[in-house]
């Protein structure tokens, strides 16, 4: 093992794959693919690692089988998917991108249909007639568990072949239970969510196989991409505000800066940043660069704040990453590991 | 560390020698204690149809069933044995044998339950099915058998609790609260009894139903779950049925929605109204749940019990004929060798089987704490016809949870895990040459019915003496040229340094009053 490649399996095409391709640029992990027709690939900022890029819905049983180390792919899949054996850790389970729910949702002209409770008494009724309730679905495993979970049993769960929200139009199941993201799909095909009908909220997240951790190499490399990902997120909630202020001292700007209570938000993680410009030509001497890093939302009052000591030339950029003393993340994967 | 080791599936324990023989013991004492009632053995397969337990089962053993599909037939793990038998019954026995037939059986049932302690996914029933027997003679006389399965067995601190499920159902049917919630009341008689019982069955159907406030003020509805009820039944909340249902298809009809699916309008339109009703059903909640309050306060000694539940039946309206048939049962079973001390009336017992009828009983065993039942069973009148037998036939039985049933055992010291597996004697061949001997002596003393280990790997004589020692066998026998030449064996007891002499059937004359001595 020591001596083999990392091999990280990757969604190849569709939203997820374009968003993953995205977040590892993002990272500084830019995926090298010279075509899309080719099923591998490098991460030239990592050479130990093998990028193999699969169907979304194949990434998980090759991660359980061993054949890929690392994998992102959606966390509907990887609940429905996983037999509980402990192979199969989730080592990030939140990259923010693939957001979708998985909904039971019945026909429109069901009015008398608005909560799972009223689909439990339709079973019932049904149950007496001698019939089931026809589901079809992707995701037999968590809509069963839903519908064991409310007492629900007289239901049979059809296999999905192609597009299932046509299929209540088409007389093969009575409804569906499936993902969706904006409901759009459910809406164009007559089909309504029930409350409380909701399985899974999912997104990407990336998977390991226990076994390939055990390898130093392979754990090194997961522990730096987890890094990344988590400084990178971290880095997304806060922005960086550079301004030039006119004052006697740098601690006169400080104080200036720091002198409320109600200021704390605006003036950085810990306090402002302080230094001296040596102004161009004959200006004059007395200017100083204030930078503050603060969260996205205190943005502008920050600005204001700014303004109010006489800043002037408020230039904000982007942080990329932020370090914290140490990475959660990476922590709660150790944990995972030894459990 | 990587291993080629295979676990075994989890909740699924294997069953080693020493306790596997204390098992078989236990089993076997039931099945003679059956037989001496007259029941009679009967094996059904591990594997059903699905539909079988669909049918009747409640949902406390559907949501738990190994249920897979395999070369496109639903099949699934036996999740117990009563319903595959009468299925046997039905399919074989109920138009050729007189009543009552006595039937007992013994074997694995699968749940996917959480693993937890005394809990697998995999555990053996012990029980007996008695058809076409209705009345307290019958019913009296397998509680009885339960109980004297485990006199036998040598257990005391057991517990018998007898119910009727008459009570609750009727009255709740009488409400008519709908298929769903009673089911949901039924269920949760066991919560109501738990500490603040109450308040959290009542949270538990606020949940359900948003409308639902508890009138002992312990609402916990938010205001944003005031007036969640749907719009559509408000409106219609106020019409008679035949308006409503006219206003109802009318609607539908101008929503032009596609109604190609797989309901009819009318389903549409009745299930609407129905589901009116159940709003307006919602009051009589609390009026269920303080009766069934009530009426889980009704336990103890028999005769004390039937007296306050004949009180308190009349008050909500309820027949008390299924009090009367549990006297008759208790006075039947009054006539029986039984401890009255163990013996008490639940009137709040529900077990979680939708086939049972009429009345119903646990034995509960302190050992086991939470999990302490360790058989249950009661009437279930339908069941045969419900699985398609031609005649209604009245049917009660039990069954014993096999594992549980040896914890019990366990506790009160009963249960003697090794001390079943007693080999009698180890034969020790001195040479390749007296094989053949050795084996028509080990033959021999088979045939006198003793246990014999045959020395069968390539050691060395005293190898093979440190074996026997290790074994604890009782005896050791040599065979040796000299053994051969005279037709004798050496027998050695264990204290022994030094054999003697003896032919095959003096040995076997020794070992067996050795046996008897060691009873004794």
């Amino acid at each position: 093992m020591s001596d083999r490649k990392v091999r990280l399996a990757l969604p190849s095409k569709g939203a997820l794959g374009k968003l993953t391709m995205d977040l590892l640029a993002n990272i500084g992990l830019k995926v090298n693919r010279p075509n899309d027709r080719q099923y591998v690939a490098t991460i030239p900022a990592v050479p130990e690692i093998e990028v193999l890029f699969q169907r979304a819905a194949d990434i998980f049983v090759k991660v359980h089988e061993g054949s890929a180390d690392l994998g992102v792919t959606g966390y509907d899949v990887v609940s429905e998917e996983d037999p509980g054996d402990g192979t199969v850790i989730t080592a990030y389970e939140t990259l923010g991108y693939g957001k979708c729910e998985v909904v039971l949702a019945v026909p429109n002209s069901w009015i008398d249909v608005t909560s799972i409770e009223d689909l439990a008494e339709l079973t019932l009724l049904w149950k007496a007639q001698g019939k089931p309730l026809r589901i079809v679905t992707k995701y037999k495993n968590l809509t069963k568990k839903l519908l064991f979970d409310r007492n629900i049993t007289n239901f049979v769960l059809v296999d999905a072949n192609g597009a299932l929200e046509a299929a209540p139009n088409m007389g093969y199941a009575d409804m569906i239970s499936d993902v969706t993201s904006t409901g759009t799909t459910l809406r164009e095909n007559n089909l309504k969510q029930v409350a409380g009908g909701n399985i899974l909220k999912s997104q990407a997240c990336l998977i390991a196989n226990r076994k390939a951790l055990q390898s130093d190499t392979a754990l090194a490399i997961t522990q730096q991409i987890l890094e990344r990902i988590e400084a990178n997120q971290e880095a997304k909630k806060y922005t960086s505000i550079t301004a030039n202020v006119r004052a006697g001292s740098m601690d006169e700007v400080g104080a200036l800066l720091t002198s409320r209570e109600q200021l704390d938000q605006l003036t950085g993680q810990r306090g402002p940043t302080i230094s001296k410009v040596y102004t161009n030509g004959s200006g004059s001497n007395d200017w100083y660069a204030v930078t503050v890093v603060v969260q996205q939302e205190h943005l502008f009052q920050a600005v204001q704040h700014l303004r109010q000591v006489e800043g002037q030339d408020i230039t904000v950029s982007p942080p990329r990453y932020i370090f914290g003393p140490s990475s959660k993340s990476g922590e709660t994967l150790l944990q995972r590991l030894k459990s | 560390m990587e291993t080629n080791r295979i676990q075994p599936v989890r909740g699924m324990s294997d069953v080693l020698p020493d306790t596997c023989a204390a098992y078989r013991a236990v089993e076997t004492e039931l099945h003679q204690c059956f037989e001496q009632f007259g029941y009679r053995p009967i094996n059904v397969p591990l594997v059903e149809h699905t539909e079988l337990y669909l049918r009747k089962s409640g949902e406390a053993i559907v949501t738990r069933m190994y249920d897979f599909v395999y070369q496109n037939r639903r099949l699934c793990l036996r999740p117990e044995m009563t319903a595959s038998i009468i299925r046997a019954y039905v399919e074989h026995l109920e138009e050729q044998t007189p009543l009552p037939v006595r039937l007992y059986y013994g074997g694995s049932v699968f749940r996917y339950e959480r693993p937890q302690r005394e809990r697998y996914r995999q555990f053996s029933q012990v029980g007996v099915e008695l058809l076409g027997s209705a009345g307290p003679m019958a019913d009296a006389e397998v509680i009885w058998t339960a109980c004297r399965g485990l006199n036998q067995l040598g257990l005391k601190n057991y517990r018998v609790v007898i119910g009727h499920i008459g009570v609750l159902s009727k009255f709740l049917e009488g409400l008519q609260l709908g298929s769903r919630l009673q089911n949901l009341l039924l269920a949760s008689t066991d919560l109501l009894r738990s500490e603040n019982g109450r308040q959290k069955v009542a949270q538990t159907l606020q949940e359900i139903y948003p409308d639902y406030r508890p009138t002992d003020g312990s609402s916990t509805a938010t205001p944003e779950q005031e007036g969640q009820l749907d719009k559509l039944v408000t409106l219609f909340q106020h019409l008679n049925d035949a308006d409503a249902k006219a206003a109802i298809l009318e609607l539908l009809g101008s929503l032009n929605v596609d109604l190609k699916g797989s309901r009819s309008p009318e389903e549409i339109a009745s299930r609407l109204l129905e589901k009116i009703h159940r709003q307006n059903r919602i009051p009589l909640i609390d009026k269920a749940l303080e009766f069934m309050t009530e009426l889980s306060a009704l336990e103890g000694e028999p005769f004390e019990v039937l007296e306050k539940g004949k009180e308190l039946l009349p008050r909500y309206g309820i027949d008390t004929a299924p009090l009367e048939e549990l006297r008759s049962i208790v006075e039947v079973l009054k006539l029986y060798d039984l401890d009255w001390s163990q013996v008490s009336l639940d009137l709040g017992l529900s077990r979680g089987l939708q086939y049972y009828t009429g009345t119903i009983f646990e034995i509960h065993h302190a050992s086991l704490g939470g999990e302490r039942q360790i058989c249950g069973g009661g009437r279930y009148d339908e069941l045969v016809t419900t699985l398609g037998g031609n005649r209604s036939t009245p049917a009660t039985g039990f069954s014993f949870g096999l594992e549980r049933v040896c914890v019990a055992l366990e506790s009160e010291g009963h249960f003697n895990v090794g001390s079943h597996l007693r080999f009698d004697a180890f034969v020790i061949v001195l040479d390749a040459a007296q094989h053949g001997y050795a084996i028509s002596v080990a033959e021999q003393l088979r045939n006198q019915g003793l246990k014999i280990e045959l020395a069968i790997r390539d050691r060395t004589v005293s190898k093979n003496f440190q074996y026997a020692e290790k074994q604890s066998f009782p005896f050791v026998i040599v065979v040796g040229a000299d053994e051969q030449a005279q037709s004798a064996v050496t027998l050695r007891t264990k204290a022994e340094q030094e054999g003697q002499r003896f032919t095959v059937d003096e040995a076997a004359q020794q070992i067996l009053r050795f046996r008897t001595e060691a009873v004794l």
